[in-house]
């Protein structure tokens, strides 16, 4: 147990520092100067401004250092919780995360609880249903949340739910309730992506003998699907899971320009946009937190639903390893 | 067990019905009859004026602070503010100004010359983190306090820009003390001004709510007497036009500044009024390169001109939503000269002007001259939605006379380089400034040069030259010829004038078209 949970953190340490330098390199292949990024976008581009005060201004913000120093400074920094000032607004990068999280964070946890649930539910209901034409309808039902773009549902819902009928706030909203409709949107996709893995591997593990002895046992339908199929069946589904979480902290930027919501989403996407390089890193290695330290939980609960897996199998054997016992199809 | 469940779902009934009920309330009180809700697509990143790069077009720093000077939005005319005179020396190196001696910073702090002398210097000592303002400030070498009202103010050269630079939010005083904070703080709205209304609260940057002062009585001459009519502003933070738009309509807010034209044209007349907030300075122009391939040659810079139908970009690229260029200068700007007969849209002209510089139609329609074909290149930023149609437009427009143009959209990143290293055709731009100084950083061979004249040009001269004419109606006559020969050799090709459309309720009257809210109201 304990040479299993070293190994993840060397690994999970490893990935978070990979993530970072990969930003890093990125952010100086991209073209242009920050500063200058900076100056034309507000318009500056064609004021009066001796080359002197620009090259101050690079100084004060340690651009004008050599490339290997830069590195080993923002990744100090970010070591010691000091990420620096923004470049795009002059914002002490821990500010302007600490100022985003909340919303997002509220927008994320209301969406999983919301869509996680649903896709759970589908899901039981898609293979627990005797009708085969009803099946097969229930089946596609996912493939219709998954294509539909999040910014159309989106639209759709401000347009009808916050305007027209005025139930919800679209924009505006003060607390939990402006928070409703975003995460009604991202819920949709959450829970078709949850309710096809889900389904599939209920149907993949439904075929296999076991069931059968169950059901040779006497066993109740009801029993079946909650005590056996399952916890069987869930672990592909918790992988998604896990892994959705880690997009809905920074990936959420569509909806949150829809709903006019200040989050995760919006600060990642301008600060790339700008090369506003502190809270690029920053917000990139918070990210590589969070989704090591999903991982591991998620790792960890393996251990709990599976006890094929043991602690010490579970270090040397790749999760596609065991995804592959199930024979998805 | 069963009360429990029973009583878990009443206390969620009653959760549901809660926040119905605050999500009602909350648009109810969006139109109580002395506050005003305005969808923005500005950010609330930086909201200290002199840091904030577009402090003037910012709509929540306006109110918040006063100028020396104002400057009428309408025709460009200066007025006193918190200076009740001003004066120059001859040689508009030194400024003089008289201030007021009954106006207080929303702190308590009375305003003096001291206060404009800390707000000047620490603009300075910002460098460029004020990029803005210190442009405007440029050369400054000291403010001196010569009496509690006074202050002097000397430059290292000619300035005579500099009575219109104080009317700018940039340079706008703001009480000492928040010069004892840090850049950062400010940023955050740790300042505050003498305006009509101080900062209620920046909301988690996605709403942001302004408060009337009661004391305030030092308002310009234009306005009612008094504080302001509204008590409060509230800004919602909107980006999306759709969402405003929507917003608008829904009467969730009663004024959205970012809805474009054509979907404000899709409403019912009547049900909304709209306002057009002009910018001063530098139309939207494309500007050509004076040294490269066929630009070089005068007739066909003065060709591009008579072959553009600026009436046709307006109506059919931008919805009608603003006026065609009638200089280089937008109207309202000081010293304006309006050159509509020089811009006049004629084809025959425009052809005639190749014909006659030699530049021959080939089997495909496009001219040339020897082995120089007449294809030229649009730099541009890739993200500018609004103006990417209408340089398509610009497109056809010139390819009837035989003018090859092609769309070079570039990414914000790599614009500011290309355009500095000249690295370019046609550029298109526009820039705001309230006085025509702006026309020497823009074309000044010593300045941003974009249209890449030689130092000894005489438009140099005379550029440099209007910087110095601390005489109004001398400098009047050498803007006015700065525009008329910048049109006659076709150094730039003006298209419209920018601004920005505001769509209000109709019960809102005098929409503050100068951005300080002062007379805003919503009529009895």
């Amino acid at each position: 147990m304990f040479r299993f949970l070293a190994l993840r953190v060397a690994a999970a340490l490893a990935t978070i520092w990979l993530a970072f330098t990969a930003a890093f390199v990125i952010l100086r292949v991209l073209p242009g100067d920050p500063v200058q990024i900076q100056l034309s976008h507000s318009g500056a581009d064609n004021v009066d401004l001796s080359p002197q005060a620009v090259n101050e201004l690079r100084a004060n913000l340690g651009l004008d250092k050599p490339v290997l120093t830069q590195y080993v400074d923002s990744g100090l920094g970010l070591l010691t919780g000091d990420a620096g000032f923004s470049i795009r607004s002059n914002e002490a990068v821990t500010g302007i995360v600490a100022a985003a999280l909340p919303a997002t964070l509220e927008l994320a946890g209301l969406a999983l609880v919301l869509g996680v649930p649903v896709g759970v539910l589908l899901a039981v209901i898609t293979v627990a249903v005797p009708h085969p034409g009803a099946r097969s309808v229930l089946k596609t039902a996912p493939i219709v949340g998954i294509s539909l773009p999040t910014f159309l549902i989106g639209l759709l819902l401000v347009h009808f739910v916050a305007f027209e009928w005025r139930i919800l706030p679209g924009v505006g909203g003060r607390g939990v309730t402006a928070a409703v409709l975003p995460a009604i949107t991202l819920a949709i996709p959450i829970a078709a992506v949850v309710g096809q893995i889900l389904g599939r591997s209920l149907d993949a593990v439904e075929r296999q003998p076991f069931v059968r002895t169950l059901r040779a046992k006497g066993l109740g339908e009801r029993r079946i699907m909650f005590a056996h199929l399952l916890r069987n069946a869930a672990l592909p589904a918790l992988t998604m899971t896990g892994m959705l979480i880690a997009g809905l902290v920074s990936g959420s930027v569509v909806v949150e320009t829809v709903f006019s919501r200040h989050g995760m989403g919006k600060v990642i996407a301008d600060a790339i946009v700008d090369k506003d390089t502190p809270v690029a890193l920053a917000i990139t290695v918070f990210g590589a937190i969070l989704i090591v330290t999903v991982n591991l939980v998620i790792d960890l609960l393996y251990q709990l639903l599976d006890p094929r897996i043991r602690w010490k199998a579970a270090a040397v054997r790749p999760r596609s390893a065991v995804g592959d016992d199930y024979a998805l199809t | 067990m069963k009360t429990a469940r029973a009583a878990a779902r009443s206390v969620l009934g009653v959760a549901l019905v809660a926040t119905i009920g605050t999500g009602c309330a909350d648009t109810e009180s969006a139109s109580a009859k002395d506050t005003l809700t305005i969808a923005t697509a500005n950010t609330a990143d930086c909201i200290d004026p002199a840091q904030n790069l577009t402090a003037n077009s910012s709509p929540f720093v306006r109110p918040l602070v006063d100028s020396l000077v104002y400057q009428d939005p309408t025709d460009g005319t200066l007025h006193p503010w918190l200076a009740r005179s001003w004066s120059s020396n001859d040689t508009a190196t030194e400024f003089t100004f008289v201030l007021r001696t009954d106006v207080s910073f929303s702190d308590g702090t009375p305003f003096d010359a001291t206060a404009v002398k800390t707000t000047w210097d620490g603009i300075v000592a910002l460098g460029a983190q004020a990029a803005t303002a210190n442009s405007l400030l440029s050369g400054y070498l000291e403010s001196s306090v010569t009496g509690p009202d006074t202050v002097t103010v000397r430059f290292a050269g000619p300035k005579s820009s500099f009575v219109q630079a104080t009317s700018t939010t940039a340079l706008a005083p703001i009480s000492p003390d928040a010069w004892q904070v840090s850049p950062q703080e400010r940023c955050a709205g740790r300042f505050t001004g003498t305006g009509p209304f101080t900062l209620g609260a920046i909301e988690g940057k996605q709403r942001l709510s302004l408060v009337r002062r009661d004391d305030y009585g030092w308002g310009v001459s234009a306005w009612h007497d008094g504080p302001a009519a509204l008590r409060q502003i509230n800004f919602e933070l909107v980006k999306e036009p759709g969402i405003q738009f929507d917003a608008l309509v829904s009467g969730t807010v009663d004024a959205a500044t970012g809805i474009p034209q054509r979907q404000l044209d899709a409403l019912p007349e009547g049900d909304y009024t709209t306002t057009r907030i002009q910018s001063p300075g530098i139309v939207y122009t494309v500007t050509p390169n004076t040294t490269r391939g066929p630009l070089t040659d005068d007739a066909v810079r003065r060709a591009l001109i008579a072959a553009t139908d600026r009436d046709q970009l307006v109506s059919v690229a931008l919805g009608g939503g603003a006026p065609s260029a009638t200089s280089i200068l937008a109207a309202n700007t000081p010293d304006y000269l309006d050159l509509h007969d020089q811009l006049t849209f004629d084809q025959k002209r425009a052809r005639q002007l190749l014909d006659d510089a030699g530049w021959r139609p080939g089997a495909d329609g496009i001219r040339s001259k020897g082995d120089q074909r007449l294809a030229l290149a649009v730099t541009y930023p890739s993200i500018d939605q609004v103006n990417g149609p209408l340089l398509e437009l610009l497109q056809q427009q010139w390819s009837q006379v035989g003018v090859q143009l092609t769309l070079r959209g570039l990414p914000v990143a790599e614009l500011s380089p290309t355009q500095d290293a000249g690295d370019y055709d046609l550029l298109v731009f526009n820039q705001g400034r309230g006085d025509p100084d702006v026309l020497r950083t823009v074309f000044g061979a010593g300045s941003k040069n974009r249209a890449r004249i030689a130092a000894d040009d005489p438009l140099n001269a005379a550029l440099e030259q209007q910087a110095a004419q601390a005489q109004p109606q001398e400098r009047t006559s050498t803007v006015s010829g700065i525009q008329r020969t910048i049109v006659d050799r076709g150094l730039a090709n003006p298209l419209y004038e920018t601004g920005s459309l505001i769509a209000s309720n109709p019960a809102i009257s005098d929409y503050s078209v100068d951005g300080s809210f002062h007379d805003t109201n919503w009529s009895a």
